[in-house]
């Protein structure tokens, strides 16, 4: 608990919130805008309509958005030889664990007031059928859960190296590969760690060819694919530690 | 003065791995794009215009304003750390040759970038069957590509130059893109800088007439405020070396 309140302590005046923020005000754009487009008829199925574009909107930013905070948490060791100093008064597995807990909260909070405020704009539109609480609150754990995942790799590579710019470029080809893995098969998807926003998805689409018409149902993940995720949470979070573990500093 | 400023900018670039990011990334959208291209050919009817569609649309918006952020935040990256700013601003060059010489760097890496989706365009084209000639717009579609991701350049370096840091400049980038996206959707595209690289590829619609005095005037307008924003920050701020 104390390495994870001093974890919070270093990244006080990083702006972690500010780039939550400009997360949070893209998505918000990216949805508002989406909205003015839409006739009356298109929003009967409002909640379904706000789930399907989020997993989209998840796909292209947040692999970037984690890669940012990751890289915001992680380059404060690398300035001034931190982990020389750290690693005399803590083991390299619990700071890489202290970490790792950090990013889970902002995280977790990033999904929860996406949630809040994207609920409250589902209220606001009077979206027909009430709010769907159980879907809101499964889908805010499915990104939070991809997240990590994600979390868990640019965590690694913030820590391996010091040049930020892996990470990032990392990042960015994660939201392209993200994005693009929704025009492909499942087991392409499956592939792509960045994949798992739009896999994991509560909502379909069905786009009749011939009356031109869209047509959005629920879902819920195949249980393969949680299995997947986990595995890739897993390989990323070993292979992550141990070259963070075994690093000379 | 500027040559040699520019000289060193390169210098600094040698032996530097983020060449390899625009050799490598330009690569998947691509692929990814051919790929949704062939799968799709009963949609997808324009050859040429359609496979231009897929390789750029994504990636002119929201993938290469990010590259092109990642550069500009690595060449300050160079300048904030080490106590280099004190090298920097006491060598006998004028801040705004310090600037127009990294701009013309990106102006550089830019053009390549622009040239090295071409090839892979062509390329593609060729595997996936395409048998109709060239669209003669490609040079066309390339070059304003390639000057739109100059203007991206200029603003990215100003902002890159004001946080020191790397992350920031890069989220901002993506998000530009984002916001790029619907102002273009909306017709705006010429009034916003991250808009000109996509615009100027005529990624959205590769029929479309290219609006170009308001293009070009959306280029210089925003080259102009970042060069100018820049050199005033460079020129007023006194140097942070921690």
């Amino acid at each position: 608990m104390k390495l994870l309140r001093l974890e919070f302590y270093k990244c006080r005046r990083r702006r972690i919130t500010l780039i939550c923020a400009g997360i949070l005000a893209a998505q918000l754009l990216w949805f508002g805008a989406y909205l003015t487009r839409q006739d009356p008829e298109d929003l009967a199925q409002g909640w379904m309509l706000m789930l399907y574009n989020l997993a989209l909107v998840d796909a292209i930013l947040l692999p970037v958005g984690t890669a940012a905070v990751a890289s915001r948490n992680c380059e404060i060791e690398h300035k001034g030889a931190a982990l020389k100093l750290l690693e005399t008064a803590i083991t390299p597995g619990r700071l890489y664990g202290a970490k790792l807990a950090w990013g889970a909260l902002v995280l977790l909070a990033l999904v929860a007031v996406r949630t809040i405020l994207f609920t409250a704009l589902g209220v606001w539109m009077d979206f027909p059928g009430g709010v769907p609480w159980g879907r809101m609150g499964v889908f805010t754990l499915i990104s939070w859960a991809v997240s990590m995942m994600l979390y868990a790799l640019q965590q690694g590579l913030s820590l391996r190296f010091a040049n930020q710019a892996v990470a990032l470029v990392c990042g960015i080809f994660g939201s392209f590969v993200g994005l693009m893995s929704m025009l492909f098969p499942v087991w392409v998807q499956r592939c792509a760690p960045w994949g798992y926003y739009g896999l994991l998805s509560l909502t379909r689409m069905n786009w009749d060819e011939a009356t031109r018409i869209t047509d959005f149902y629920w879902r819920w993940p195949e249980p393969v694919d949680v299995v997947l995720l986990c595995l890739w949470a897993a390989v990323f979070l070993t292979v992550g530690r141990t070259l963070f573990v075994r690093k000379e500093v | 003065m500027l040559l040699r400023a520019i000289k060193a900018e390169v210098l600094k670039c040698c032996r530097a791995p983020v060449w390899l990011a625009f050799l490598v990334l330009p690569v998947f959208p691509a692929v990814l794009g051919t790929f949704n291209y062939l799968g799709n050919l009963e949609v997808l009817e324009d050859q040429w215009y359609s496979l231009w569609s897929q390789h750029t649309l994504f990636s002119s918006m929201f993938f290469l304003p990010a590259l092109f952020g990642v550069f500009c935040a690595w060449q300050w990256r160079l300048e904030h750390t080490d106590h280099n700013w004190n090298a920097a601003l006491t060598a006998p060059v004028p801040v705004g040759t310090l600037y127009l010489a990294k701009l013309a760097v990106d102006a550089v890496v830019s053009l390549l970038a622009m040239a090295f989706i071409g090839v892979l365009f062509v390329l593609s084209g060729k595997v996936a069957g395409i048998t109709a000639p060239l669209p003669p717009e490609l040079p066309r579609w390339l070059l304003f590509g390639a000057l739109g991701g100059v203007v991206v350049c200029a603003v990215q370096l100003f902002f890159s130059l004001a946080i020191r840091a790397f992350a920031p400049p890069v989220a901002m980038a993506l998000v530009g893109g984002v916001f790029g996206l619907m102002v273009t959707s909306q017709g705006w595209g010429a009034a916003f800088p991250y808009s000109l690289l996509a615009l100027g590829m005529a990624a959205n619609n590769p029929r479309m007439e290219l609006p170009l005095p308001a293009f070009l005037a959306g280029c210089a307008v925003y080259l102009v405020l970042a060069a100018a924003l820049s050199i005033r920050w460079l020129s007023r701020r006194d140097v942070s070396t921690a």
